[in-house]
């Protein structure tokens, strides 16, 4: 090939290059507008959604104010309640920072919860109207300072586009800081308020670092061990020991939780050998005479749980976990918080209706294996119920009757997951 | 001449195929980096038959494919490691499309976010991380799912920079399971950053609680 032609090749090379360059450049420009028209659509879709909702969540609330039927009051109030999810949902989905939605979703959140709470209850509650009125003003006033953004957003003009996203965000906080306040909420459920939720119900005295280092001695060196406070609900130490770790709680001292990361060396366990280790550990961490309850195993280890029985009554709420290694037997890990938070004296356990009485309300298509009297954890509250465990069609089932009332509790699917069973 | 315009012809055929940007979805395949249920299948079945004495722990790294190219040389396949429509069909396994790193359920997600936010952290900063996630589906001030909470616009840097699509190892997803199981060192915290990279005053002026590795944890 002679200078020219070579010449010649490469500039035809260079040309198809640039021309594919070009190309390339107009089908991606192309595409990358076209994602941001759909993502802008996403979130102004969110946005009209969140909007809706609020406001939809005043209409009911206004509505249930004045209701005097109360089968139809609880009617409102469970919509109420499925509308404030939805819109909590979709404000979760704006590009708005956590800080500036915060008591936005959190009223959403508590205004679903306590609605679903006064739905499932045929008496009115204490304090019910007053709530319910002050709910209504808060999502009257968050409606009309939230007005400016719904404006923009019916205008056409792009709420998100980058340069006015924290104009959006600014706006949103100031809504939340003229409007948004509410009482206190105290009721059976999650998102109470009452600030007993999530501490330990008991209080128990005080104990030092030295006394907490004593109940960790049987599984890790507590001598060389890194120590620690951890603050929170439940205070407790923390000792770090090369891959083991474990708390104790400041207030009785009890052992919270453990962990033991290190790589498992053996030649395998049986399920009954490592049922026989957890057993031993729970003994030695001073949590005598718990009942295996169930367990879950997974591939390279099996979790045991295990709760106080109290007049053949198991106490659920009290429920601690055991997880040992099937390849080495060890146990690697513990999990006790359930047990400092929940345990506490508690009347003798007496049923107000028989077994007997208990089965007519399970349903018949439910064959059952395996029943007994417990304890279960209801809302903020418990209830003694009877528990019924079987199978229908392929599935386990637990199904808990009030052992007061007669009346159906719970239902409860186990499934099989990757990490072992799960209740659902 | 002829000859030397042939030439350039193929030069710009080759150049453009070289240039354009081709987007091949993924065949159905299982390969290194891989993991889920589908590879906790196919280890199983190598395991059961002698190729593969490894952890049946989903995920795909180099003993699993050495019992993969095992498995094909006493096959009469391809020995490449993968297992693609023939070696899986020889196996007796069906594959999913779907991709490394896609999510199967609740503990892939936070096994993900685990992975990208804390890897190389103490294995009690990674549940702990994982704790954060759960502790926040249980507040009133987040959402009510763990999707919903990972995936809240400005949440979790591994959203926004990809992190999260990349594959997490055995000790995050064990990880994520200790912490679906009631495992939580922070004792509730809400939130966590690295003091050494965090820039926002609003989440430094957080209570703190405690520290695990690079991380502080606060309500």
């Amino acid at each position: 090939m002679d200078r020219k032609e070579l010449y010649k090749s490469i500039m035809c090379a260079l040309a198809g290059l640039c021309l594919v360059f070009a190309v390339g450049i107009c089908v991606l420009g192309g595409q990358a507008d076209k994602n941001e028209k759909s993502m802008r659509a996403a979130y102004e879709n969110s946005l009209y959604n969140t909007l809706d909702g609020i406001n939809t969540v005043y209409n009911e609330l206004c509505k249930a104010e004045f209701s005097a039927d109360r089968d139809y009051k609880r009617e409102l109030y469970r919509n109420i309640s499925a509308h404030a999810g939805t819109a909590s949902s979709r404000l979760s989905e704006l590009p708005l920072s956590e800080k500036s939605v915060l008591k936005t979703q959190e009223l959403l959140n508590r205004i679903s919860d306590y609605c679903g709470f006064l739905s499932g209850q045929e008496q009115r509650q204490e304090g019910e109207e007053e709530n319910i009125a002050s709910l209504r003003r808060c999502c009257e006033r968050l409606n009309s300072a939230l007005g400016d953004i719904g404006g923009m957003l019916g205008s056409g003009e792009d709420v998100f586009a980058a340069d006015i996203t924290e104009q959006t965000d600014i706006a949103w906080q100031q809504a939340e800081a003229d409007s948004v306040s509410y009482p206190t909420l105290i009721y059976d459920g999650p998102f109470s308020q009452s600030e007993d939720i999530g501490k330990a119900r008991v209080q128990r005295p005080e104990v030092g670092s030295v006394e907490a280092a004593a109940v960790i001695g049987f599984v890790m060196d507590a001598d060389s061990a890194e120590v620690s406070c951890a603050e929170g609900n439940i205070p407790a130490y923390i000792f770090e020991s090369g891959e083991k770790s474990a708390a104790v709680t400041r207030r009785g001292g009890l052992l919270l939780w453990y962990m033991d990361a290190g790589r498992q060396d053996g030649q395998g366990v049986t399920e009954e050998q490592a049922r026989y280790e957890a057993g031993r550990f729970l003994q030695r961490a001073g949590y005598k005479d718990f009942e295996f309850v169930f367990s879950s195993s997974s591939q390279d280890s099996v979790i045991f749980n295990a709760a106080p029985v109290l007049d053949g009554a198991v106490l659920y709420p009290d429920l601690v976990k055991v997880r040992v290694s099937l390849i080495s037997g060890a146990v690697i890990g513990f999990e006790g918080s359930g047990y400092v938070i929940n345990n506490r004296p508690r009347d003798g356990a007496e049923a107000g209706i028989t077994l007997q009485q208990a089965a007519e309300n399970v349903s018949g298509l439910l064959t059952v294996k395996k029943t007994r009297l417990c304890i279960i954890p209801k809302g903020n509250s418990e209830v003694l119920a009877w528990e019924f465990y079987g199978l229908y069609g392929g599935d386990k089932y637990v199904v808990y009757i009030d052992a007061a009332t007669g009346r159906q509790s719970q239902i409860f699917r186990i499934i099989q997951t990757d990490s072992g069973e799960m209740v659902i | 001449m002829k000859k030397h315009r042939l030439r350039a012809a193929a030069a710009l055929v080759f150049v453009t195929v070289l240039c354009v940007a081709v987007t091949v979805e993924a065949a159905s395949v299982l390969r290194r980096g891989s993991t889920g249920q589908q590879v906790r299948v196919l280890q199983q079945k190598l395991k059961n038959w002698g190729y593969y004495s490894g952890e049946v722990d989903g995920i795909f790294g180099s003993r699993t494919e050495s019992a993969v190219k095992y498995f094909q040389r006493k096959n009469g396949l391809t020995q490449d490691g993968i297992v693609g429509p023939a070696t899986a069909k020889k196996l007796g396994m069906t594959l999913n499309a779907q991709p490394s790193g896609s999510s199967g359920g609740d503990v892939d997600l936070l096994a993900r976010v685990v992975y990208g936010e804390a890897r190389g952290e103490p294995y009690e900063g990674q549940v702990a991380v994982a704790a954060v996630i759960l502790n926040r589906v249980r507040s009133a001030s987040f959402p009510n799912t763990i999707s919903g909470v990972v995936y809240q616009p400005g949440a979790f840097d591994v959203v926004s920079d990809g992190q999260i699509y990349l594959s997490p190892d055995s000790t995050a997803y064990k990880a994520a399971r200790d912490a679906m199981a009631g495992w939580d060192p922070t004792g509730g915290c809400i939130y966590y950053y690295n003091p050494r990279t965090a820039t926002s005053s609003w989440i430094r002026s957080r209570p703190v609680m405690r520290s695990i590795g690079q991380h502080v944890f606060c309500t």
